[in-house]
């Protein structure tokens, strides 16, 4: 068996550690979902990015370095992955790798902080026509489970995109209250969308993460770019004009505003990712304004 | 003079480049899709970039240059083909010479002698007055020999009247010129060289204007097989007006009377060679007569017309490089 993709999202998460640490990562991940019960087990050391207010002063005041408490019957949470596995996520990204690596990549990371945090992690994904969904667990393998069933489904014959379909899933089919990491398409967000983000945040924590597209304007001459949509194939003279790129980089500039707002609006916390490089530190930022967003 | 229209002198040139011309361009679409299949980029979402106006243009433009460009290889490719096919005219010429038949008959007895080159050059000036007549020459003493047929090839009937006045002025060089004119009984056979001449006119049963210069001093100097007599009534019977042409050595003498009267008994007249209105009147007496058609064989003209091919394949290069060019934008 070739190299596993939680492997992956591990070892992104261990070059990046050599800036910061893993530990603060995780840290910062439990500070942001921390749950908390109100039995006290013990003492760990403080690592950064755990919640001042769980420092246990009298403990650190004993002791040379800050220590932080740690409760019993820590409450779990659920994280459900929301990933597109249309075939628009079968597409190439800015960095040239398909969308769903990304999208894995990102998916893999959370998720792989929750499950070290102890907390559950399940999947919805789908296509324009059809939802899937699998369990919430806790198990590394099952995280493992869930990343291969998305690079499975993610196909570029596959269905066409259209995340509202799953966001209504969740709609009718969740009562509990979820974090939901949402991996999406770069498209324009339509009212239906915002209407059922509208729904959905009452009830849920979101996260956004749009997976960038690749800049038609911007791939080599050599290349032949075609829409996955339709296999409309761009002329290679038409999308390398210098006037059809400013143009659609000021579209593509206006349309991320526009996203940006609407989720601002809504008060979903988002970011844009278009390499698994820039995953880990994107995650990062993202959960580092989730957290100052809470307080 | 019809014209059939272009021709190709090699159409297998055309044939066969066609062939090359479509299997390469499916070899360099086969290699360019293949090589483009291996490199390509789906992308998602592009529908961003091609609702642009910006885009929309840039399309609009590219595909008329496209077209352009494939408009003009394919004329470049076709002209330069049929070019290379040597494209032909022809023009089939069926010459149809509206003449008369015109026989000069000159008489190289030794009573002549001294008149002949004379005469030679009296008919030069008469072949210069028509065009388009034929025009025969027969020599005649005992017997009488054909210098050449009836023809209407001018410069080859210069050529040979040239060539007799050389032989009439003595050049040993032209003896051969005289070949054949001393078979009869005695020598000046008058009678003989007109009735020869009478029947030296081809296509009989063609109604057709028939004359005939008949220069002779009327001197006969032996055994006729016919006289001249006889002659002139094959000339009427024939239907060939006899003009002639007579030096008048010794003034108008009995020979001249009766030359005279036999020369106007066919329809035609008689002059003396000192006559200054001679050739004039040999000349419009002879256009005066109706001039009959007849058919040449016909023959078929090639020339090379490359114009067209050449101006369309300028054309197509014109269109190719300017839309390859990369116009300044």
């Amino acid at each position: 068996m070739t190299t596993t993709l939680l492997t992956r999202v591990k070892s992104k998460l261990f070059v990046h550690a050599r800036r910061k640490s893993r530990s603060l990562l995780e840290g910062e991940y439990a500070s942001v979902f921390h749950g908390r019960s109100l039995d006290y087990d013990d003492l760990r050391d403080y690592v950064p990015g755990d919640e001042v207010r769980d420092i246990d002063w009298r403990a650190t005041a004993r002791h040379q370095a800050p220590l932080v408490k740690r409760y019993v019957a820590t409450r779990k949470q659920n994280l459900m992955l929301v990933i597109d596995t249309g075939r628009g996520m079968a597409a190439t990204t800015r960095s040239g790798e398909p969308k769903k690596s990304v999208a894995i990549a990102a998916a893999g990371l959370v998720g792989y902080l929750a499950q070290r945090h102890g907390d559950l992690v399940g999947l919805v994904r789908g296509t324009a026509a059809t939802t899937v969904a699998h369990d919430l667990r806790g198990s590394e393998a099952h995280l493992e489970l869930l990343l291969r069933a998305v690079d499975a489904a993610t196909v570029l014959d596959g269905d066409q995109s259209n995340l509202a379909t799953q966001l209504r899933w969740i709609v009718r089919h969740v009562r509990r209250r979820l974090v939901l990491l949402v991996v999406a398409d770069d498209k324009e967000l339509d009212p239906t969308l915002d209407e059922l983000l509208r729904r959905l945040h009452v009830q849920h924590e979101i996260l956004w993460i749009t997976v960038e597209d690749a800049d038609p304007t911007a791939l080599a001459g050599d290349r032949m770019a075609y829409d996955v949509a339709d296999t409309y194939t761009l002329p290679t003279l038409v999308r390398l004009d210098p006037r059809v790129r400013t143009a659609y980089a000021a579209s593509v500039a206006e349309r991320v505003q526009r996203t940006a707002a609407l989720l601002d609006r809504r008060g979903i916390n988002h970011a844009r990712v278009g390499s698994s490089d820039e995953v880990v530190a994107t995650v990062f930022a993202l959960l580092e304004r989730q957290r100052r967003a809470r307080r | 003079m019809e014209l059939t229209g272009p021709d190709l002198k090699w159409p297998g040139v055309l044939a066969v480049g066609t062939l090359l011309a479509v299997v390469i361009a499916y070899a360099v679409y086969r290699l360019m899709s293949r090589r483009q299949a291996r490199a390509s980029a789906a992308v998602a979402n592009s529908s961003a970039l091609t609702e642009l106006p910006e885009f929309r243009r840039a399309l609009r433009r590219h595909r008329i240059r496209m077209a352009v460009l494939a408009a003009s290889a394919v004329l470049l490719g076709g002209a330069a083909l049929v070019g290379a096919a040597r494209p032909l005219d022809t023009t089939v010429d069926r010459p149809q010479s509206r003449s008369r038949d015109i026989m000069l008959c000159l008489d190289i007895s030794g009573s002549m002698a001294a008149y002949d080159a004379t005469l030679v050059s009296t008919f030069k000036t008469l072949v210069q007055s028509f065009q388009g007549e034929r025009i025969g020459l027969v020599i005649f003493n005992s017997s009488a020999a054909t210098v050449f047929p009836l023809t209407d090839d001018y410069d080859f009937i210069n050529d040979e009247l040239d060539s007799a006045a050389r032989a009439l002025t003595g050049d040993p060089a032209y003896d051969s010129f005289f070949a054949g004119t001393f078979n009869g009984r005695g020598t000046s056979l008058i009678g003989d060289g007109l009735a020869t001449c009478v029947s030296s006119f081809d296509k009989v049963d063609l109604q057709r204007a028939r004359s005939l210069v008949f220069a002779t001093d009327n001197h006969l100097a032996g055994r006729p097989i016919i006289d001249v007599d006889e002659a002139g009534a094959l000339a009427k019977a024939k239907g060939v007006r006899v003009y002639g042409l007579n030096p008048e050595e010794d003034g108008a003498d009995q020979e001249a009377t009766d030359m005279r009267e036999i020369v106007t008994g066919t329809g035609g007249r008689y002059y003396a060679m000192s006559d200054q209105s001679a050739i004039k009147g040999i000349v419009d007496s002879v256009q005066a007569q109706e001039a009959t058609l007849i058919d040449a064989a016909s023959r078929s003209l090639y020339s090379d017309n490359p114009t067209l091919p050449i101006t369309l394949a300028g054309l197509g290069l014109v269109g190719v490089i300017g839309a390859t060019r990369r116009w300044a934008s």
